[in-house]
């Protein structure tokens, strides 16, 4: 029955979608070593900077999110670079990368641990 | 080689639970009594089949002659690439050593060594050794026994090849799911549909006439064989064909005898199957690479749709943006000639604009929007990031942009009806300033020569009286004109604050008015005072010439404004204002009899003089009064003036009132219009949200019939409201500006009109964009009914929007565990942020859908296209432009090797392409 889930009225509001939140990173790493992540998107795709991936025990885990869109490498702005100009300062940032990046809130983190198993099952409103 | 046996279970990647060969665990498990305990008839586990089986047992079994002869020759393609061979079935394998060495070739995987004795133990041992391998890769083998292999048991031994062929040769061929055997039986269905002749239902009758096999290899390689040239009529041929050309072309050594296929009333199933499936795998290849290349056409397809619609959106949006800043200067200019045509002119391109230009835009604003929602839909169901416009060409910047217009827009409309109305009443207030000064200047003719005179020097004593007093009146007349120069001034102020076009003419004839009254009222003084000076010398005056100067020169002035009046301008905008004039217009009429009177008085006293003159027989000087240039005949003129214009004056008066009641019908007909254009609109906008939220259940399609039969109802209308535009214009023409009738103006309705416009634009897109997003998501239409029954019950407001209240009970109610705490609220807020992610507070049905069909982990395609890649490239790390141009359509080759850079691994031959950085640029991705 789909009253019984509603809200009773002294339940707090839902909480508003809050807003992205602009974070800076800094990651380092070991020579030789990769930075754990998987970018995707560029001026040249039309798409945000996005990152899509991150490994576990890198020096991304931990500090990026997938769904993190990047705003500026290094302090530089990055709206205006290419997938591979983006892909190349990164990796040619030596040792250490500071990234600016905008979160939406944990937007793309997994939410299977709130979903419910199989396939969405409806009940008929009312019935 | 391993190559060559590349086909083979990757033992490690194959699950238990993947083999659904024989349909369940039954074969692999059961103990007791079950077919295979009598034998090899354990395989299918269909009873019909297992009575057929067991039958055959008791006759002299043909099928295990065939099954010999087929098992044989299977083993010996494996056993061939270890240099040797068995003849003989029961006898070669006894000893398990060749036993052994058919699992390492076929698995590429080491055994235990063998032990080398001849001793029976020893041989039971290595087949042990051989059983225990078996059951390792997943295979109960319940009941078969190393000492009745050893001991060259017929049925046991076929028993156990046929295991081995199922578990290695067979099992890993599936096709939609479907067991083993049916995978291989759709498989050849499928390829041999297009051959009228050929009807494969089973793995032996369908078989005996050679056709099939002949078929498949046509289908695959139409070089080897002329189909056409065959007959069923010819088997043995039909089949000494396909076995010859699999023989010499494909690697498939010959395991059927074509005379037992002939002469056997049933050909044996597992010999057939077993030939049949390495048929299979010499064409698999072809088949993987072809669902490769389809996966790699798919991807390269979306990639270039989403692109053309980028383009779309950046030329839509481009174009838009432009005519809005070409648009918007004109709407904004508010710059006036202050003339009526001028600003009638731009009312009329205004009207142009509204008609013609601007729906357009509209349209192609709606076209914008929707191609923004149908590509972030695209991206978001392949994964990709979200599309990100030029800088400028935001969603959001157009909409400013498009706000900005409409405010311009807007105010350019009430500006100039303002305008209108303003250089109406200036060119009203001109024409009365001409009249009156038309007036004063034929009254001051003559005024200063006569002020200028010299004539009372050398006039008699009488005369000079008569002077006097004739100044007297002349100043009483002067102080009476005093107010109308006045007047003139303070209308010629008033053209030059409203800034009339012409004020050069006003001021200067304003000037030369105002010039000669002070020269007048000089000339007036200086001659008073030369009067009075002579006044001494003179005296003697006509009383009776006196009175009727006395009393004519007041009416005089009275006609003269009369007069003025009987001829002013009037302007008037509605019925109520009209009246009051009549009104006016009466209280003067009332006032006439009073008029007459005093008319009738002041020709009396004229008469009277005229009757003493004739009394005392006087005549000549004496006659004229000396008093006043005003004559009895003169004002008798005047009367007759006024008396005659007083009905001009009724008359247009009536005339007014006619056409302040058209102004009302005017009014009537537009809000007799309007009255049911806006309800129209509002019921068809009620009909738009009501077929998109309706608790009705209406399929997409159903919806988007609909919503199309309200677009062509739309155009039905639009007569009605181009007829209402007519109106409209008739309105503003005759100077209307308030309509009482009617709650709707031109401008709300216009307005309403668009919003429909635009919400069936919208709501065709949503639903468009729902197919869309059901079929990619293979979501039936059930399925989709549920989903959309569900969000309208929680649809409270029916805005078909979810705000976050209902969404989240939503989702509770179907099942989702967001629970009442903070982690609960941080779930939700991350769900919001993936349906809602331009923050609107809103979560529209799409999006809902999207959401609650999304995939749970999210899939890796890059790495997909990548593997479909090796596949084409025959399991190598790069690929020839040649390969690509033999396995993929023409243009999606030419893409292909116009974009990958050179591989750069060592051992690589010249030409060879790097498809794994093409793979992640096509993505857009790279691991860093």
């Amino acid at each position: 029955m789909y009253a019984m889930v509603m809200s009773p009225p002294s339940a707090p509001a839902a909480p508003q979608p809050s807003a992205p939140s602009t974070i800076d990173v800094a990651l380092h790493r070991s020579p030789d070593q990769r930075w754990g992540f998987r970018l995707q998107g560029g001026a040249d795709y039309r798409t945000q900077l996005t990152v899509m991936r991150v490994e576990p025990n890198s020096p991304a885990q931990g500090k990026l999110r997938v769904g993190d869109a990047i705003q500026t490498v290094n302090g530089k702005k990055s709206r205006q670079l290419s997938h591979a100009q983006a892909s190349e300062v990164i990796k040619e940032s030596g040792n250490s990368l500071k990234l600016t990046i905008v979160r939406e809130p944990n937007a793309a983190a997994c939410l299977d641990h709130i979903r419910p198993p199989g396939k969405p099952k409806f009940s008929r409103p009312g019935s | 080689h391993p190559l060559h046996l590349g086909y083979l279970v990757q033992f490690g990647i194959l699950s238990l639970s993947s083999l659904s060969m024989a349909n369940s665990g039954q074969y692999y498990n059961s103990n007791n009594g079950s077919a295979y305990n009598n034998g090899p008839g354990y395989y299918d586990g269909e009873e019909e089949e297992e009575e057929e089986w067991n039958r055959e047992d008791f006759l002299d079994p043909a099928w295990e002659i065939q099954q010999k002869k087929t098992f044989t020759a299977w083993i010996n393609s494996f056993l061939r690439k270890a240099d040797t061979s068995i003849e003989d079935i029961t006898q070669d394998l006894c000893s398990g050593l060749k036993l052994m060495l058919l699992l390492e070739v076929i698995s590429s995987e080491a055994l235990p060594k063998p032990e080398r004795g001849r001793m029976r133990f020893h041989k039971i041992n290595n087949v042990n050794k051989a059983l225990e391998f078996i059951e390792r890769k997943g295979v109960q083998l319940v009941s078969i026994g190393a000492e009745e292999i050893v001991d060259g048991n017929v049925k046991m031994t076929l028993g156990m090849i046929w295991t081995i062929i199922l578990r290695f040769a067979i099992q890993d061929i599936t096709v939609e799911e479907m067991t083993a055997k049916e995978g291989l039986l759709l498989w050849c269905q499928r390829k041999t549909a297009p051959y009228k002749n050929v009807n494969v239902q089973n793995f032996h009758m369908s078989w005996k006439d050679g056709l099939a096999f002949c078929a498949l290899i046509h289908r695959h390689r139409p070089e080897l064989l002329d189909y056409s040239k065959l007959s069923r009529d010819n088997p043995l041929e039909n089949l000494n064909l396909a076995f010859d050309v699999a023989e010499k072309h494909l690697d498939i050594p010959r395991m059927l005898d074509p005379e037992d296929m002939v002469n056997n009333v049933k050909p044996d199933e597992r010999s057939v199957m077993t030939y049949v499936s390495a048929y299979y795998h010499a064409f698999s290849g072809a088949q993987k690479a072809e669902t490769a290349a389809n996966r790699i056409c798919k991807v390269l397809r979306v990639n270039q749709e989403n692109e053309k619609l980028m383009d779309l959106y950046e030329r839509l949006a481009s174009d838009l943006l432009a005519w809005i800043k070409r648009t918007r200067p004109i709407l904004e200019d508010r710059s006036t000639d202050n003339t009526l045509d001028g600003v009638r002119d731009r009312l009329n391109q205004f009207r142009d604009y509204r008609r013609a230009e601007k729906p357009p835009k509209l349209e192609e604003k709606a076209l914008l929007e929707t191609t923004f929602n149908t590509l972030q839909t695209r991206l978001r169901l392949s994964n990709r990031p979200a599309y990100l416009p030029t800088e400028g060409k935001l969603v959001s910047d157009i909409a400013n942009a498009w706000k900005g217009l409409e405010k311009a827009e807007k105010g350019f409309e009430e500006w100039m009806l303002a305008e209108m109305q303003r250089l109406h009443r200036l060119e009203n207030l001109y024409k009365k300033f001409v009249l009156k000064c038309g007036n004063h200047e034929a009254w001051m003719e003559g005024k200063e020569a006569q002020q200028q005179s010299q004539d009372f020097k050398s006039c008699k004593l009488n005369d000079l009286k008569a002077m006097m007093n004739k100044q007297v009146a002349f100043e009483a007349d002067l102080g009476a004109h005093q107010e109308r120069v006045e007047q003139i001034c303070k209308i010629a102020e008033d053209l030059n604050s409203l800034g009339y076009h012409d004020l050069d003419s006003v001021n200067s004839r304003c000037q030369a008015i105002c010039g000669a009254w002070d020269r007048l009222g000089v000339l007036s003084t200086t001659r008073s005072r030369a009067l009075r000076e002579a006044e001494q010398v003179l005296e003697s005056l006509d009383q009776l010439h006196l009175q009727f100067a006395k009393r004519a020169a007041p009416f005089n002035n009275w006609l003269d404004g009369a007069n003025e009046d009987l001829m002013d301008f009037f302007i008037v905008y509605s019925v109520q204002e009209v009246d009051s004039l009549q009104a006016a217009h009466s209280e003067f009429r009332a006032s006439l009899p009073a008029a007459e009177a005093e008319h009738r008085a002041i020709a009396h006293i004229d008469a009277e003089v005229r009757e003493l003159a004739a009394a005392h027989g006087l005549s000549g000087d004496a006659l004229i009064n000396p008093y006043t240039g005003l004559t009895a005949r003169e004002l008798a003129m005047k009367w007759d003036e006024v008396s005659a214009r007083v009905p001009a004056r009724d008359q247009s008066l009536q005339q007014e009132v006619a056409r302040q009641h058209q102004n009302e019908r005017l009014r009537r007909q537009f809000a007799d219009l309007a009255n049911v254009a806006g309800p129209w609109i509002e019921q068809r906008l009620d009909g738009v949200s009501s077929i998109c939220s309706s608790g009705r259940q209406l399929s997409l399609e159903e919806q988007d019939r609909r919503l199309n039969a309200i677009q062509d109802e739309l155009q039905g209308f639009k007569s009605n409201i181009e007829e209402m535009e007519r109106v409209n214009q008739s309105i503003q023409e005759a100077f209307i500006f308030d309509n009482p009738h009617s709650p709707y103006t031109m401008e709300t309705i216009r307005v309403g009109w668009e919003q429909l416009h635009t919400s069936i634009a919208k709501a065709l897109n949503e639903v468009a964009n729902q197919i869309l997003t059901r079929d990619s998501k293979g979501i039936t239409n059930d399925e989709m009914t549920e989903f959309r029954k569900c969000f309208n019950h929680f649809d409270k407001s029916k805005t078909r929007r979810l705000d976050p209240i209902e969404f989240k009970a939503c989702l509770v109610s179907l099942g989702y565990n967001i629970r009442n705490d903070r982690q609960g609220e941080q779930d939700f807020a991350r769900i919001m942020a993936l349906v809602d992610p331009n923050r609107t507070g809103q979560v529209g049905f799409d999006a809902f859908v999207d959401f609650m069909t999304s995939e749970k982990t999210d899939q890796n395609t890059a790495d997909q296209i990548i593997q479909s890649f090796r596949i084409l490239a025959g399991d190598l790390p790069y690929v020839t432009s040649e390969v690509l141009r033999r396995e993929l359509p023409p243009d999606q080759a030419e893409y292909c090797i116009q974009r990958m850079s050179p591989y750069g691994g060592p051992d690589a031959p010249p030409g060879a392409l790097d498809y794994t950085t093409f793979s992640a640029t096509l993505y857009g991705e790279t691991d860093l």
